[in-house]
């Protein structure tokens, strides 16, 4: 393990235990509510919000959603952008003109607006968060694993199965898709972190699950009733923290596991 | 690399905004009294400067350019503006054009144009579709005096005298499609101020003062409107001083930004009362088990009022009453304070069958399939989505699992007034609402009309329907006390505040605004006591 | 382990008639090439790289296409048969390449990958016989049960090589085509493989094919030697004649660069 590495995971582990713990939030610890923005205190640590809410206790049970959306859309795209990078690497052809086409379509047009539209579009829900993260998220995935699909076609074990007679499916999930899962993972590592960026984004201006309680949703309550106005830091400090952090240790990772992968500077980039 | 200088930045981004909060506010302060200009902060967006078409833009002309024929006063009643009016029998009414008014462009106004208008609006535009429904024909008989014939008796009509904003025959007379049409002088009438102009891309609108109006020149010159997106951009202006006032229709500042304003020496808060009801739970009457009267009244008992006040108008309102209508109306009738009584909520629902069937901690429909609560608010406005979340939890301590559906407000009219696919819903409503139909909040009740509620109750449909045909005043004041005895034992709507209109506005650039329930602080009175 | 309409192995034949490679637009890999291997013969092509010799390898075990000619197994044109013909073809023509990094997928167990084509084929009832075969074929050519239990990425160049040749024997071709097997492993192991290829060739007397430009590895396993240059044979004939006495200018240059 690199240092990279060893610095990102410790501070997931962190996030992941924040995220347990809010599972038990309630029996374990139970925050007092207490009057509107009320400043930090002993009883709430980070202070309160417009309900009188703790902020310790939400940023707590917020860590769920946003984690949880930021594996899932990450994991959503990155199956997405896996299997069509393979299926177009590997076939070519009339099926990889196709798909060249809609992953050039879906890499020119700019995601984070399309994605507002669309999140606009459907009714503000953690699932079709997840489902926007993932449907607009794919196409880097796509192309990278397109690349390597391409690479691995003329390999010679890929050659002689093709000389065997093995079917072209077989090939693809049998042997290409597990040679494209380390790129895929440190994507997906890298993706984890844009998909609680958008989450975050996508909440902030409303249009998250309200009801499912998120970083981007306290900012997004801390912002429309108030609490900048009223002078209230602690409401919207700490989730802003939590977002930045988190998705910060998400790109270390990522990038520890493609020095890991020994993926040129080059490719790097492309990644990011 | 690159990422990380962007995450970076976040954290960056994140801390400075703390750093507002510590920054001292410059005060730029012009003095606006002395050039005769008034600067108006408002949130209601205008997206285009057609009335037809654009919401807010019908407002902000009735405010400014269109007068109305009649108007509402201080206590809700109708009463003459640019016409009087009389009838014998509640079908036929004449109005008399009593006012020497004159179009911007210099022509007279005539019966002509309030004939004109009243078929016009009521064939092209659908707000007018409501109240002019009975409206059979409008003629003019001479130059000051309009026949209309309504198709029934109806005492209400005069409501509609009071949202009708006259328009010029001469100007619309063969516009077809009026919410298309942008012709130059598309926002011509013979209210106080003269439209100059709308500016997108600053957010601005202005209004010169008419010199020729017919109840004289108003005490400003100029009216500047500056649009925000958010009320805190708005209020950050207001104490900045780049705005007088602030204007909201229907409505004052979300209140839990008073607290935030109260420190500033320059800024004044006023309280007036809300006629509309400022939050309620409507059920939908007819979904089962929300007809059960004695489910609703459960449910009544199970919320915190308390709580509401507190979180949501940060106290600025008052605890309501089982007879929903606000005690600012003439018609209020005192009924019990709403209370929460948990256990005898619980104690009702049991009784009802509503009892967890399963073990699973939440109460399940009497044939023992589980049930779901789901309760849609409006996602574009903070503190409905926020008093959602306190009803649910109140719900979920008797054992009703609640799911909230966040919904824009095209998918709420569509749930609510067309498809009628929900099962309760949390909403406001404005002093133009409780007045239409048949008054007393009819419009948002029976499911003849609008019908958030979807009441079908056969006793308040026949009480609807005799308003509505009733011209004895006493008599219609019966029935009002009487409906709020239906509101009260009935529960169609749990109202779970009844806020106060918040008006802030800088006493160094403005005083003198006065205030009416329909436009607030644009109302006709305004123009002529401030200073 | 038997296949339906199985041949019987007396008329074995892989042919190539005037076989021409063109890659892309230009290149001429191959050019009028004729060839042919019968049952129990051992056969080299010589040639430096870049003469055209994998590339007759790839197209007579049917990996690749040739632009024009044709390729003829037990007398059938291979891209006129039928479903049935070219599933013997494919299980009875075997090509070992030469050993590069991704002879065997890089993220599969050993056993996996030497039983796949067994697998895909479906040649095997029960997994009780796959195990057999697998222990038979591997005690042959010298392999460790264990190092089956790693990943290519885990073993020597040796143990590989020796896995991707018992890969192409568990199917028991009749031909059997050896892409430089030893060209990538060290002279001590080089030895080693090409004698268990011999013993392999003789105890089932298939018809082996080896590709390489060492011209003493040539002597040493063939009775037969084709010598290749800028895609042509240029000479052609019994081993030992053709090197004792050869008639091309390019392979007496081979010859003297090989002794010198």
């Amino acid at each position: 393990m690199n240092k990279m590495e060893i610095i990102g995971i410790s501070i997931i582990s962190c996030i992941i235990f924040m995220a347990l713990l809010s599972f038990g939030i309630g029996s374990i610890i139970d925050f007092p509510k207490s009057k509107q923005y009320s400043p930090p205190s002993i009883q709430n640590p980070l202070g309160t919000d417009d309900l009188g809410d703790d902020i310790l206790e939400l940023l707590i049970i917020g860590s769920r959603t946003s984690l949880l959306v930021g594996f899932l859309g990450a994991l959503f795209s990155t199956i997405i952008g896996t299997i069509i990078g393979a299926l177009s690497g590997f076939f070519r052809g009339v099926l990889d003109d196709v798909l060249g086409v809609i992953i050039d379509v879906f890499l020119v047009i700019p995601a984070l607006p399309l994605m507002i539209v669309l999140a606009a579009y459907l009714s503000p829900s953690f699932w079709n968060i997840v489902i926007v993260i993932g449907l607009l998220w794919w196409p880097t995935t796509a192309r990278l694993v397109r690349a390597r699909a391409w690479q691995l076609k003329s390999a010679p074990f890929i050659e002689s199965l093709l000389a065997l007679g093995a079917s072209k499916t077989y090939i693809v999930f049998k042997h290409v898709l597990p040679n494209v899962l380390g790129i895929a993972s440190a994507r997906f590592i890298l993706s984890v972190s844009h998909a609680i960026l958008i989450e975050a984004g996508l909440s902030f201006i409303g249009l998250g699950d309200p009801t499912n309680p998120s970083w981007g949703t306290m900012l997004h309550f801390a912002m429309t009733r108030g609490a900048l106005l009223y002078g209230a830091w602690w409401t919207f400090i700490p989730p802003g923290l939590a977002i930045s952090i988190t998705s910060l240790a998400f790109i270390i990772l990522g990038m520890g596991l493609e020095q890991r992968q020994k993926l040129s500077t080059r490719s790097m980039e492309d990644i990011i | 690399m690159k990422k990380i200088f962007a995450a970076g930045i976040l954290v960056v981004l994140t801390l400075s905004l703390a750093a507002v909060y510590f920054q001292a506010l410059p005060i730029t302060n012009q003095p606006l009294k002395q050039n005769k200009t008034l600067v108006i902060g408002t949130i209601n967006l205008v997206r285009t400067d057609n009335f037809v078409k654009d919401y807010y833009m019908g407002i902000f002309s009735a405010c400014f350019i269109l007068d109305p024929l009649a108007r509402i006063d201080a206590s809700g009643k109708v009463i003459p503006y640019l016409v009087n009016w009389s009838t014998n029998d509640s079908r036929v009414w004449r109005l008399n054009l009593i006012a020497n008014a004159k179009w911007h462009d210099g022509k007279p106004v005539t019966a002509e144009d309030i004939a004109f208008t009243i078929m016009y609006l009521k064939e092209k535009d659908p707000n007018y579709a409501v109240h002019f429904q009975f409206v059979n024909s409008a003629v003019a008989l001479d130059n000051r005096t309009v026949e209309v014939t309504l198709t029934k008796e109806w005492t209400a009509f005069i409501v509609g005298l009071a949202a009708t904003r006259l328009i010029p025959k001469h100007v619309w007379f063969n516009v077809t499609d009026p919410s298309a049409y942008t012709g130059n002088n598309r926002n011509i009438g013979c209210g106080p101020f003269i439209y100059q102009g709308f500016d997108s891309a600053s957010g601005t609108m202005t209004f010169i003062a008419n010199k020729d109006y017919w109840k004289g020149k108003p005490n400003v010159d100029k009216v500047i409107l500056k649009f925000y997106t958010t009320t805190d951009a708005m209020l950050m202006a207001l104490k900045k001083g780049e705005i007088a006032t602030t204007y909201a229709y229907a409505k004052g500042i979300d209140p839990i930004y008073v607290p935030s304003l109260l420190g500033d020496k320059n800024i004044t808060i006023m309280v007036y009362p809300n006629f509309g009801v400022d939050n309620s739970l409507w059920f939908n009457c007819k979904r089962y088990p929300y007809n059960i009267t004695e489910f609703r009244i459960a449910i009544s008992y199970a919320l915190d009022y308390g709580d509401y006040l507190n979180y949501i108008a940060a106290g600025y309102g008052e605890i309501p009453t089982r007879g929903w209508i606000p005690n600012c109306w003439d018609y209020y009738v005192i009924k019990p304070k709403l209370s929460k009584n948990s256990s005898y909520a619980e104690q009702l629902l049991s009784s009802l069958g509503f009892f967890d069937r399963n073990g699973d901690g939440w109460r399940d429909y009497p044939n023992g399939t589980s049930m779901i609560m789901k309760i849609i608010a409006r996602s574009d406005i903070a503190e409905s989505l926020r008093l959602a979340e306190l009803v649910k939890r109140d719900l979920e301590k008797i054992g009703i699992r609640v799911q909230i559906t966040p919904v824009d407000v095209s998918t709420f009219q569509t749930l609510t007034q067309r498809t009628k696919d929900f099962d309760a819903a949390i909403s406001r409503t404005t002093f133009w609402g409780m007045m239409m139909y048949a008054g007393a909040g009819t419009l948002y009740f029976d499911h003849r009309n609008m019908g958030w509620a979807n009441v079908d109750d056969p006793e308040y449909i026949a009480i609807v329907d005799e308003i509505l045909r009733t011209a004895n005043q006493t008599r219609v004041k019966q029935l009002y006390e009487r409906i709020q005895d239906l509101y009260a034992e009935r529960m169609y709507v749990i109202p779970l505040y009844w806020g106060k209109i918040i008006q802030p506005y800088r006493s160094d650039l403005v005083e003198g605004i006065s205030y009416e329930p329909m436009y607030g602080i644009l109302g006709r009175d305004t123009w002529y006591s401030i200073k | 382990m038997k296949l339906k309409n199985e041949p019987s192995r007396e008329d074995v034949e892989l042919t190539a008639i005037n076989v021409s490679k063109i890659y892309g637009n230009k290149t001429l890999a191959l050019d009028r090439v004729n060839f042919s291997i019968k049952k129990g013969e051992r056969v080299c092509i010589v040639g430096e790289s870049g003469s055209g010799k994998t590339t007759l390898a790839k197209i007579l075990c049917g990996m690749i296409p040739p632009t024009s000619g044709e390729i003829r197994f037990l007398n059938k044109r291979i891209d006129e048969m039928s479903e049935m013909e070219r599933r013997i073809f494919r299980i009875k023509v075997q090509y070992i390449p030469q050993l590069p990094d991704l002879a065997l997928d890089p993220t599969w167990y050993l056993y996996d990958s030497l039983v796949e084509p067994l697998r895909i084929h479906k040649l095997i009832a029960s997994k009780q016989e796959e195990r057999d075969l697998v222990r038979e074929i591997c005690e042959m050519i010298g392999i460790r049960m264990e190092v089956l239990m790693r990943k290519p990425g885990n073993v020597s160049g040796g143990e590989l090589q020796r896995v991707v040749i018992a890969r192409a024997i568990l199917l028991m071709p009749y031909i059997l085509i050896a892409d430089e097997p030893t060209s990538m492993l060290d002279p001590s192991l080089q030895a080693k493989i090409i004698k268990i290829l011999l013993d392999i060739q003789s105890k089932y007397n298939m018809g082996m094919i080896f590709i390489t430009h060492d011209l003493e590895l040539a002597k040493y396993v063939s009775n037969r030697i084709f010598i290749m240059f800028k895609g042509k044979f240029v000479e052609s004939g019994l081993t030992n004649e053709v090197l004792i006495n050869p008639h091309h200018s390019y392979t007496k240059s081979l010859i003297l660069n090989n002794t010198s």
